[in-house]
């Protein structure tokens, strides 16, 4: 049980490519946070520097109050879980799970002890004599976590360890890798580049892109509150629709500007974001989930819209209509880039989530309302939440 | 009525007999095509392949003259039956002093009876009665008489002057006793031993350092290694004599063990090269598991790398049992102590017509490494494909 901080922490490779850049993160006590991000985000990379396996260029690790930047691994009393679970192929699933005891020379009655017990809390007591490549993936993930579970370390860090399962497994390993932390109550650092995964498991999730930690907050924070584009884009499945425009004043509300049409914004989003005037004249950046798509009802604060599906997808329960919206949309990179937001010129899709008893076709019209109670705005240069 | 034409074009021809063999041929060739004529061109070089083996196999199992005739037989004993010839005592230099009186006494005494029997070598098959009217004693009327020559042989027979055996195992217990290959071949083994042990720990230990570390001075350790594996042995021989001489390592096995070894550290790219493949993963979790780099190095790297440290062992094994030329700079002064190469060169002096005897002797040399070969068969076959370092 230790916190883990980070202060100022940063990670520069040979050729001066920073891959962390001033990464700050309190980990309290039992806490199970998870860093999630697209490809080469850095999260991989803190991770490791956590582990010890990479080295620290810049700023300060504490674990439990203790610098720890020159520890080596060896220790450091925290367990990894890799990607590829990296169990020792040429031992047996019993080897396996000692190993890390007999490194510690415990003795050989505790260690068998342990390792028994251990065997028995994931259902591995068949499996014991077995080498790894006669295990099937889940099988193996559960060695995996064994041999970081047997040591009771100070913390666990986790590295995409569901990534290499199918998607049935994946869910009811999600919910067994949250139960067990939840009996261990041991600090964890999770890595995934699944938002579902994150929002799911975490109790606080930090979001990186190009080696910045953009927001960490609680999930459903995350997900009301995005500091910017990227974390609103990032985090929900389908992602959040965004479109340019440009704000101008109408009535006693306001109103956005998109190419071929004028949105109605009623006064009752000064509540959420006060600074709004501000931006009267200036192009901004709006936002809307495909849950704020209803079917048309006259409530006020809607926007009545008639649009066209081009694709619809039934789920069953829902269904997902894909249609043109007059706007300029923006798409968000995974790699932050010096230029801006790459313009659509054409129209591009917007995603509506629909219930599964509305049946719209494709190419009839449709008359959706969007629920302004439900707009994110954004400012359109740097993508921070106004 | 139909018109009867003297060729009734209705009915099929039927080949006449040249017709039917080229059609029955050409089928033959249409349904198995190559496999034929390539398994016979692969049956013949395989066989001209395996003729060496064939041969010094044969040959000693041969009585001394038989393997000395001139008549080339792969089968011994084919011809040479009975009557083949005395059997000479062999001993070796080294016993002179000891059996100085034994071996007068069998020069002398056996001398002359030998003599004139090793000149009448029967190189046929031979009966009884064929020996008799050859070599049979005449009676008082002057024929031959077959009982006599009958009891005759059988009187030589137990003289041990005459062999009866079709073939000589006798041969590989000469050379084996009397001739001391036994200490030879304990000699070898030792050497043997000692170096895979020794290659495969260095080149080990040195292939995963140039494969997972950065230091100061790794080119340079890489360019040395590489100069050392391409430089031809032939052409450094001078000064590694001269190398050898003056760090006194001619004076015992240690010398040879680490001239063997030393030859053997080419091996270290194919460790490098495999350690490069071993995922880092697999290391990284066993640091945080709590190993250091020694202890990861040997309860998970080198484990993992069991088919290449089998490779380098075979590559050291063959280069130790084999080599010739600094085992023999080093063991000229002391004859007990020469691994099997430098012991059959040496019967270049005494038993250099003794065909029968040296082959036994590269019998027992070669022994070893078809045993190994035998077992591990598919494992050499990868390593040659995988590792592409000469020998």
């Amino acid at each position: 049980m230790a916190t883990i901080e980070l202060e100022n922490i940063r990670k520069v490779y040979p050729g001066n490519t920073v891959a962390v850049q001033d990464l700050n993160l309190q980990i309290a006590d039992g806490e199970f946070l998870v860093m999630v991000g697209p490809s080469g985000c850095g999260k991989s990379t803190a991770l490791r520097m956590i582990a010890g396996l990479e080295k620290i260029s810049g700023g300060e690790l504490r674990i439990d109050g203790e610098v720890v930047n020159d520890l080596s691994p060896q220790r450091r009393n925290i367990s990894m879980v890799f990607q590829n679970y990296a169990l020792y192929p040429h031992m047996s699933v019993r080897a396996n799970l000692e190993f890390p005891l007999k490194m510690r020379n415990m003795s050989k009655g505790e260690i068998t002890t342990k390792v028994n017990e251990l065997a028995r809390l994931l259902s591995l007591q068949d499996l014991l004599h077995r080498k790894p490549k006669a295990l099937s993936g889940g099988q193996r993930q559960r060695v995996a976590m064994g041999r970081a579970l047997v040591r009771d370390p100070v913390a666990f860090l986790m590295d995409e360890p569901l990534s290499n399962l199918d998607a049935k497994l994946r869910v009811q390993m999600r919910a067994e890798i949250g139960a067990l932390q939840r009996k261990t109550k041991t600090t964890t650092v999770y890595v995934t580049h699944d938002q579902v995964e994150a929002m799911t498991m975490g109790e606080r999730v930090a979001v990186m892109r190009g080696g910045i930690l953009q927001q960490v907050a609680p999930p459903q924070e995350l997900y009301e509150k995005p500091a910017n584009i990227f974390v609103a884009a990032f985090i929900g499945s389908p992602s959040m629709n965004l479109f340019r425009g440009r704000l101008e004043r109408q009535d006693q509300g306001f109103s956005l500007v998109l190419r071929d049409l004028r949105l109605e914004i009623d006064r009752s989003v000064l509540e959420r974001y006060p600074s709004l005037p501000e931006y009267v004249g200036k192009e901004i950046v709006l936002g809307f989930r495909p849950e704020a798509v209803r079917m048309s009802e006259d409530l006020p604060g809607a926007v009545e819209l008639e649009v066209v599906p081009e694709t619809v997808e039934a789920l069953g329960h829902e269904k997902m209509i894909y249609f043109s919206f007059p706007g300029e949309a923006v798409r968000v990179d995974v790699e932050p880039s010096e230029e801006e937001e790459s313009k659509e010129v054409l129209t591009s899709l917007a995603v509506g989530r629909l219930p599964g008893e509305v049946n719209p076709q494709m190419g009839e019209s449709l008359r959706l309302s969007l629920d302004s109670r439900k707009f994110y705005f954004f400012e359109d240069s740097s993508g921070m939440a106004l | 009525m139909e018109s009867q034409s003297s060729e009734d074009l209705r009915k099929p021809k039927s080949p006449g007999k040249k017709n039917l063999f080229w059609r029955r041929l050409r089928g033959w060739w249409e349904r198995t095509g190559w496999t034929l004529p390539l398994h016979a061109g692969l049956l013949f070089f395989g066989f001209l392949n395996i003729y060496p083996f064939l041969w010094m196999a044969s040959t000693s199992l041969k009585t001394g003259s038989e393997a000395k005739s001139e008549k080339e037989i792969l089968v011994p004993g084919l011809k040479y039956n009975l009557v083949a010839e005395a059997e000479p005592v062999y001993w070796d230099e080294r016993d002179l002093h000891e059996r100085q009186e034994e071996i007068l006494e069998i020069l002398w005494s056996e001398d002359e009876r030998r003599r004139s029997f090793n000149e009448t070598f029967v190189p046929y098959r031979v009966t009884p009665r064929e020996y008799a009217v050859q070599f049979g004693m005449r009676d008082e009327e002057g024929n031959r008489n077959i009982a006599t020559a009958r009891e005759e042989l059988e009187e030589l027979r137990e003289m041990g002057i005459v062999s009866t055996k079709r073939w000589q195992t006798e041969n590989y217990r000469v050379v084996w006793t009397d001739l001391r290959f036994y200490l030879h071949t304990l000699t070898s083994f030792v050497i043997t031993v000692a170096v895979v042990v020794i290659t495969v720990l260095t080149s080990s230990m040195l292939g995963y350092a140039l494969a997972k570390f950065q230091f100061p001075g790794k080119m340079l350790v890489f360019g040395l290694l590489i100069l050392g594996a391409v430089a031809p042995r032939e052409a450094v021989i001078i000064p590694i004599f001269h190398m050898i001489q003056s760090l006194r390592l001619m004076e015992g096995l240690w010398g040879m063990v680490l001239w063997l070894s030393a030859i053997s550290i080419g091996n270290t790219f194919l460790m490098a090269g495999y350690f490069l493949t071993i995922p880092k993963e697999v290391e990284e979790s066993a640091a945080v598991d709590g190993a250091g780099p020694l202890r990861t190095f040997f309860t998970i790297s080198l484990p993992m790398a069991k088919p290449i440290v089998m490779t380098v062992g075979l590559f050291a094994f063959l280069n130790a049992w084999n080599d010739f030329l600094i085992p023999l700079l080093c063991t000229m002064a002391m004859p007990d102590m020469q691994p099997l190469a430098v012991a059959i060169y040496s019967f270049r002096g005494a038993h250099q017509d003794d065909w029968h005897l040296t082959s036994s002797a590269a019998a027992i040399m070669v022994v070893p490494v078809i045993l190994i070969f035998l077992f591990c068969q598919r494992q050499i076959v990868n390593s040659i494909a995988v590792g592409a370092v000469k020998g």
